[in-house]
């Protein structure tokens, strides 16, 4: 329950900075979601999962609320038949990035914690 | 491992991925950008939703209205001149920004810049062949003209300023799918527009392939397979016109000059017959009494479409019809008293001349047996993620020298090299009419504004490139053709072949008067008529071309137009639309009447009966049309490949017109031998091994792919071939050299038929797109279908914005 709620809280800020910074903005937060876990496994959950959230469901209101042409075009550009696999193909991109980047910042976060020891 | 090694080695493969993903690999969008929501093609949702309520703009004068129909055609009303022209610029640039940007850089030979190395040949060919060149001699004029001049740096800013008011977010599709972002429009970009549309229409050259027959089968041949003026031809000002005016005296020279043959294996055959038709009929063949004009020019089909439909108003204009995105005004279209419309007019106005340098280095070249410096210009050809290629050219008097080396852009693909100008020699110049400063802006503008066929005919003074056939109509009854463009005026024969670029009488000598240029006002036939065939008989004193297409269309035009006692717009929109094939119409009873059914098998023997009932229609459902098409192919093949060549790159072979006249007249003609066998074949045998090819080609076939409109049906494919952003398997009727020009590739590009009644204009149109240029709207392509279904729409026209119903825009 408390992984589901640092996944919404994370997802959250993930929006709120991508109106701001550039596309990548998302992974500079998901590198630094380690520092609300505790061990590698969940820094890598809860920065894919944020990543998913923070793209996928926009992505399907858009092509809901008059994408829908735009969405057949560009899955057909990318060779992907259906607007559905466009939309879980960005998915797997978020979840790609996001996990990384969770992963990297567990591995930062572990250098400070062998110099305290 | 190290904690630091293994975060090191972490944080390399994350920041590596997100750098790939911000960047395109090859053809593939930056994937991390492109599919972001945030960023990418998502982002644009609803970006093709019209502006409505108030606009603010700070550049206008005075309050502009804007109404978009239900067409999604823009009516824009200004109270001068100049808000006029800024909101058609800002307008255009909403719905069709990246188009009219990317067919500049394309045009410029810039498209390196956006796709990289892959480009460059292309690129190269572009500067080399002066297109950028030629409009800045343009622009040089412009800005001379007081008058006209604003209003284009109005249109300017108008365009800039809808660039400016985009965050990097808005940017059109196109920019996020090659991942680069719009620069500012200039005058010389729209400059550049004009030049690129007077390449499509006047780049096809045949100079070379000319040349070569002339030097490997001997000028008797050349004479006999291409010849000027053909047996049957019907030209757009009726025989037997009288020419009324002192010709201007012309130097040519006694002995023509023979260019050396070149090696080069590019020659590709240029398309067959595309080009477009227009017609007027007046009150003596109409129902109603008053003129009809009707016009669709044919045209590579692509989407976004070459044409954009605008109404445009200010207190001394009112003009409606279609403009190319990225130039000012109304190119064909009509206004409150005349019509026009326009097919391309196939003058001869790029010749090739061979240059004899005084050394290599190319710093002198020989005229008039001296030495003359030549000038160089280096083009900077810049490439994506790569260090740019700078390429020097060299300019003579006549014009660039096109190619330093045999096959200099291997990168230029046979598929590429467009028409057949590809004249591959060292040294070798090229004379183009788009190289010389010109002012077809203000010609078109003063037909924007002409009230009467006076005005029209002034106006088109100052239009040179490229040469059309300007149909005409106005209200008070009168119409007219003119065949305009300042032409040179050349001596017979002239630049046919490839000429002397050291003897001055192969020079262009003058430029055919403007009065001196066929035209015809209100003739006794009460009707008007091009189809881009011959413009005058022999009679008429300069040489135009060497080149006209053949008159199939025009025939079958004139034909029904004859027929025609009391017409109305329906049956004007109906002959756009007719079928009937011409050539077969000519040469099927003799095909058909050598084959003798005892000597043909089951199959072949119900084809000759489907055949022989055939109505020469090109309908959508017709299979004869589909066996006639492959039939004829293969007897042009049987008949030419063995001496021009297999695959038409070596030389050209002869047009369809010539082998139907040897079908009908010569049967026993030598070129129907085959020279590769012993045996002496003649149109008999040529006529049995064709048909029996077809027949078991087209039955190999399923059979709704024998159907016409299945077997040739029409591909209409986005300007950048981005899949998935075209239209294909377009079920359409019509073909090559019928009036109803539509084919895979090309077709009537726009239509539009409209009664010349004081009281009320009727105008109808249609083209093969959509206003939208943005690929997620629903007006991206919605005319296509009822394009596709041969229909046409009224278009709303009026003097107020009142009178228009639609989304409603005041911009102040």
């Amino acid at each position: 329950m408390q992984m589901i709620r640092k996944i919404i809280a994370l997802a959250l800020v993930m929006i709120l900075i991508n109106l701001v910074l550039p596309w990548w903005g998302f992974i500079l937060l998901a590198l630094n979601s380690s520092w609300v876990c505790n061990n590698s496994k969940d820094s890598i959950l809860i920065s894919a999962w944020a990543s998913v959230l923070s793209w996928v469901p926009l992505l399907i209101y858009f092509n809901l609320n008059g994408g829908d042409i735009l969405f057949n075009r560009v899955s057909q550009m990318m060779g992907l038949l259906h607007p559905l696999l466009l939309i879980l193909f960005s998915g797997i991109i978020a979840a790609l990035l996001g996990g990384l980047a969770g992963l990297s910042g567990y591995y930062v976060k572990e250098i400070f914690y062998e110099n305290k020891n | 491992m190290h904690p630091i090694a293994k975060a090191g080695l972490s944080l390399t493969v994350l920041f590596t991925l997100a750098f790939v993903l911000n960047n395109s690999l090859g053809d593939i969008p930056p994937l991390g950008k492109f599919l972001s929501p945030y960023t990418g093609y998502a982002s644009l949702v609803n970006s093709d939703k019209l502006p409505s309520g108030e606009l603010n703009l700070d550049s206008l004068i005075e309050p502009v209205e804007v109404v978009w129909d239900s067409l999604r055609i823009p009516h824009i009303f200004a109270k001068n001149e100049h808000d006029l022209y800024f909101m058609q610029g800002y307008v255009m640039a909403f719905d069709r920004l990246w188009q009219m940007e990317f067919q500049t850089h394309a045009a410029s030979g810039r498209l390196s810049e956006i796709v990289g190395e892959k480009a460059k040949g292309y690129d190269q060919f572009q500067r080399r062949i002066g297109m950028v060149y030629g409009a800045k001699n343009t622009l040089e004029v412009l800005k001379q003209d007081e008058e006209y001049y604003p209003n284009l740096l109005a249109f300017t800013e108008g365009i800039n300023t809808y660039i400016n008011s985009l965050s990097i977010i808005e940017h059109p599709l196109e920019y996020k799918i090659l991942n680069y972002s719009p620069e500012l429009w200039t005058p010389l970009k729209t400059c550049i527009l004009l030049k690129s549309m007077a390449w499509m229409l006047t780049g096809r050259s045949t100079d070379l392939a000319y040349t070569r027959i002339a030097n490997d089968f001997g000028m008797d041949a050349l004479e006999e397979l291409f010849p000027i003026f053909p047996k049957e031809y019907d030209p757009i000002i009726p025989r037997n016109t009288p020419f009324n005016f002192d010709p201007i005296e012309l130097n040519a020279p006694r002995k023509l000059y023979q260019s050396h043959g070149d090696l080069s294996q590019f020659l590709p055959q240029p398309p067959e017959a595309i080009g477009s038709n227009n017609w007027a009929i007046n009150g003596k063949r109409s129902k109603s009494g008053n003129p009809i004009l009707s016009n669709d020019p044919h045209l590579g089909l692509n989407l976004p479409s070459i044409w954009y439909m605008m109404h445009l108003n200010s207190p001394n204009l009112n003009v409606m019809g279609v403009t190319i995105p990225g130039a000012p005004g109304i190119i064909l279209g009509f206004n409150d008293n005349i019509s026009w419309g326009a097919t391309n007019g196939y003058d001869d106005v790029m010749d090739w001349y061979d240059i004899t340098f005084k050394d290599s280095t190319q710093s002198e070249y020989k005229y008039k047996n001296k030495w003359y410096p030549t000038t160089k210009v280096i083009e900077e050809i810049k490439i994506k993620n790569e260090s740019a290629f700078y390429d020097t050219v060299t300019y003579t008097h006549h014009g660039p020298v096109v190619w330093d080396h045999l096959n200099q852009t291997p990168a230029l693909g046979k598929s590429q090299v467009r028409l057949g100008v590809r004249q591959t020699a060292e040294g070798r110049a090229l004379r183009w009419l788009a190289h010389d400063a010109s002012n077809e802006m203000r010609a078109l503008y003063r037909v924007n504004h002409a009230e009467n066929y006076i005005e029209f005919v002034n106006a088109l003074e100052t239009y040179t490139c490229p040469g059309q056939n300007f149909v005409y109509a106005d209200i008070n009854g009168n119409i007219a053709i003119w065949h305009s463009g300042n032409q040179p005026a050349k001596w017979d024969g002239q630049g046919m072949l490839i000429m002397d670029g050291n003897d001055p009488r192969y020079d262009w000598q003058a430029i055919i008067p403007h009065s001196q240029k066929p035209h015809i006002l209100n003739p006794k036939r009460g009707y008007v008529s091009s189809a881009n065939q011959h413009v005058t008989d022999e009679d008429y004193p300069y040489f135009l071309s060497s080149f006209f297409w053949m008159s199939y269309r025009a025939s079958q035009i004139n034909q029904q137009l004859d027929q025609l006692k009391s017409a109305d717009v329906d049956d004007m929109k109906q002959l756009q639309f007719n079928n009937i094939n011409g050539k077969a119409k000519n040469v099927l009873p003799v095909l058909l009447n050598i084959l003798q059914s005892e000597k043909l098998s089951d199959d072949a023997n119900q084809w000759l009966i489907t055949m022989k009932d055939w109505d020469y229609k090109n309908t959508k459902l017709s299979t004869e049309a589909s066996f006639f098409d492959k039939w004829r192919e293969k007897i042009e093949y049987e008949t030419w490949a063995d001496e021009f060549g297999e695959d038409d790159n070596q030389y050209l072979w002869p047009y369809f017109n010539q082998l139907d006249e040897m079908i009908r007249f010569q049967p026993a003609s030598k070129w129907f031998d085959n020279k590769n066998t012993p045996k002496k074949e003649t149109l008999v045998e040529i006529c049995y091994i064709t048909f029996n090819q077809t027949v078991s080609e087209l039955n190999a076939l399923d059979p709704t792919k024998r159907e016409w409109q299945n077997f040739q049906g029409t591909d209409i494919l986005h300007i950048a071939k981005i899949p998935g952003m075209g239209r294909i398997d377009l079920q359409t009727a019509g073909g090559s050299d019928i009036i109803n020009a539509t084919r895979l590739r090309q077709g009537p590009s726009w239509r539009l038929v409209i009664e010349m009644d004081d009281e009320l204009l009727q105008p109808y149109g249609i083209y093969p797109g959509g206003q939208s240029g943005y690929p997620g709207s629903k007006h991206y392509d919605d005319y296509v279908n009822d394009w596709v279904d041969e229909k046409f729409y009224e278009l709303p026209f009026g003097k107020s914005a009142n009178e228009i119903e639609g989304s409603y825009l005041i911009c102040r």
